[in-house]
């Protein structure tokens, strides 16, 4: 009775675990196509009415549309932002955050219109959810989190929230360990959580710059080919504005129609040594300047399914097809390419992950030069065809779901209704009043039997 | 007992029909190593035993429980069980979160190096400090305990002086910070 207690518990949470990420993107759905905000209308922001350590409202206000731009302002890109003064009148503190803090799939936020832009200002809010000293630590967090329908490929809702506790000038506390966010912590905090919030993921691009002790925070410029989306901030002033990887990615979900007219297109599909899909690794078109450095996951825009619901599509059988498929954008003509296959750094999982292995990188891939793209035109695309590598790891493309081969019924639960991250108002609510109804039949009945 | 289950087949239940889809990220100052320690409540090489979800101020938590293998910093009984965001998409027993924030994940009978925060007055919740970078994975190589993920952290090997992945370096220079 108890493995069916939780076994039908369990069923009623797989309705609405149907949300799924993946890499170079931050969120993909089923069909492998990233979720965006529709740029045909400006991205509302919904800044509150507080302030920031010493920077006023309105201060804060110039500085999220100075952050934003470096966004909207990528050539080629059909990206707007539209700052909405006044829906949150109030100073948002963690005493009220409740009420514009999202964090479950009822929650009434989903379906308020409000995207909002807290500002922390004591870092209440911070240690309310990470712990108290974190609260000198957390810069911000940010993404999206409603969704048009079950597609989820439009993002209608999102959330960000910015610590101002250790910011030069903040009365409210001292900060332990001689800790202070700089101007240039906000600002690249900013720009990197938005970023989230559009739909973009990390990227490893230049990891040996970043893991190399030459950059210098009061130097500028010094360090700027580490990339904004960068797992990490190691030089925040260096990576506010978006490096070309950053720009591509961008491009690749917001960018206009002829964006790519003027430049080049390299695919291929990966496989290991053994002839499987490679999926989750590196593949990067690198010119020698580490500025040209443009790179893609492989099988990051491959249909996949989220069978086991941890939030990723890395499980046994969860890519569909086209799983070792990559495509790299954005290249310049006038360059000539090294492209090289990499691992994924194993450090690069949880917050820190480059998806869609966000649960483990893989082990056995070898870095090896697979091509040196010399004729690419603009416009064109240079199809690599099938690559065999080096590499091990390579996976059994899925069929759609678990196909119950575990003995689980993970996979007729998910056919019976299926859950949108906003749509808790109208499928969603017959997902609800559906499972409520089954339960409560199965505990009517248990209590007249007088279990 | 039997009401027991139900209750607790109703919270599971309810647990999961609300668990957070939030598709978020966090951004974090990169510490010193000097800082992790002055900063964390309790520093421990911990491994875990169990992990579970549950219900604290009407947000779905999860509780970590793991035997305390060395208190470095703090002190407390043989057993330590904290509450964190459940975040990362890892399951739990038979229950799976499906929202994405990042938070570090934890797998039963692994070993970690934890910088932990203080607990939140208000939540009772806390996180490593600095999120991941309190948040170790331990692994024996030949007898010993190492850091895999220490060539990936600049500042530590800064801090040691050294290119080392070896636990007991890294013990050794948090006790000298303790000391100072």
């Amino acid at each position: 009775m108890k493995k069916f207690l939780l076994l039908l518990a369990l069923a009623g949470g797989l309705f609405f675990s149907q949300n799924i990420f993946a890499g170079g993107p931050f969120v993909v759905n089923e069909e492998g196509v990233a979720s965006t905000w529709d740029n045909s209308s400006a991205v509302a922001l919904h800044p509150e009415g507080g302030t920031c350590a010493g920077f006023s409202n309105s201060q804060m206000d110039d500085k999220i549309e100075e952050n934003v731009a470096h966004w909207s302002g990528i050539a080629g890109i059909e990206l707007d932002f539209a700052l909405v003064d006044g829906s949150i009148a109030e100073d948002v503190t963690a005493s009220n955050y409740e009420d514009y803090y999202v964090d479950s799939s009822d929650d009434p936020g989903l379906n308020d219109s409000l995207n909002p832009v807290i500002f922390d200002d004591d870092a209440g809010i911070v240690a309310d959810l990470f712990g108290a000293a974190n609260r000198f630590v957390v810069l911000g967090f940010a993404g999206p989190d409603g969704f048009a329908d079950e597609t989820l490929e439009k993002i209608v809702d999102g959330q960000a929230f910015f610590n101002c506790l250790c910011l030069d000038g903040n009365p409210n506390d001292a900060c332990m360990g001689g800790i202070v966010f700089t101007e240039d912590d906000l600002d690249f905090t900013m720009t990197h959580e938005i970023g989230h919030m559009l739909g973009f993921d990390h990227t490893q691009v230049n990891q040996a710059l970043a893991e190399g002790t030459n950059c210098d925070l009061d130097l500028l410029g010094d360090c700027a080919d580490i990339p904004t989306m960068y797992p990490q901030s190691i030089d925040p002033g260096d990576q506010i504005t978006p490096h070309r990887d950053d720009e591509v990615i961008a491009l690749t979900l917001y960018g206009n129609s002829t964006w790519e007219n003027t430049l080049c297109t390299v695919t291929g599909s990966l496989t290991d040594v053994n002839g499987d899909p490679l999926r989750c690794a590196d593949v990067q078109a690198e010119t020698g300047d580490t500025t040209d450095t443009i790179a893609v996951v492989s099988g990051a825009f491959a249909p996949a399914s989220d069978d086991d619901g941890d939030g990723y599509t890395d499980g046994e059988g969860e890519c569909l097809s086209d799983c070792g498929d990559f495509t790299l954008r954005g290249l310049d003509p006038d360059l000539d390419y090294t492209i090289t296959v990499k691992s994924i750094d194993s450090s690069w999982t949880g917050g820190s992950s480059i998806s869609p292995c966000g649960t483990g990188q893989l082990s056995g891939i070898k870095e090896e030069e697979i091509s040196t793209v010399t004729t690419c035109t603009a416009g064109g695309t240079v199809a690599l065809g099938t690559v065999q590598t080096a590499s091990t790891g390579g996976i059994k493309e899925g069929d759609g779901g678990d196909g119950d081969d575990d003995g689980d019924t993970t996979e007729s639960v998910r056919i019976g209704c299926t859950l949108s991250l906003t749509e808790q108002v109208d499928i969603p609510l017959s997902c609800y009043l559906m499972t409520l109804i089954l339960f409560g039949l199965f505990l009517v009945k248990r209590v007249g039997e007088g279990v | 007992m039997k009401i027991k289950t139900k209750l607790f087949s109703l919270f599971i239940f309810f647990t999961i029909l609300f668990s957070s889809p939030f598709a978020g990220a966090l951004s974090v100052k990169t510490l010193t190593l000097k800082q992790m320690v002055e900063l964390a409540d309790r520093i421990v090489r911990l491994t875990v035993t169990d992990i579970r979800l549950g219900e604290e101020g009407g947000r779905t938590v999860r509780y970590i429980t793991g035997d305390v293998d060395e208190w470095i910093k703090g002190s407390g009984s043989d057993t330590l069980v904290f509450s964190q965001l459940p975040d990362t998409g890892e399951s739990a027993g038979d229950i799976q979160v499906s929202s994405k924030m990042g938070l570090p994940s934890y797998e039963v009978g692994k070993t970690y190096l934890l910088m932990l925060a203080g607990d939140s007055e208000n939540t009772g919740l806390t996180a490593p400090i600095g999120i991941w970078q309190g948040h170790m994975v331990l692994e024996k190589q030949n007898g010993k305990w190492v850091v895999p993920s220490m060539k990936t952290r600049p500042s530590l090997i800064k801090a040691l002086g050294k290119s080392t992945n070896s636990y007991d370096d890294l013990k050794s220079a948090i006790k000298t910070i303790l000391e100072e």
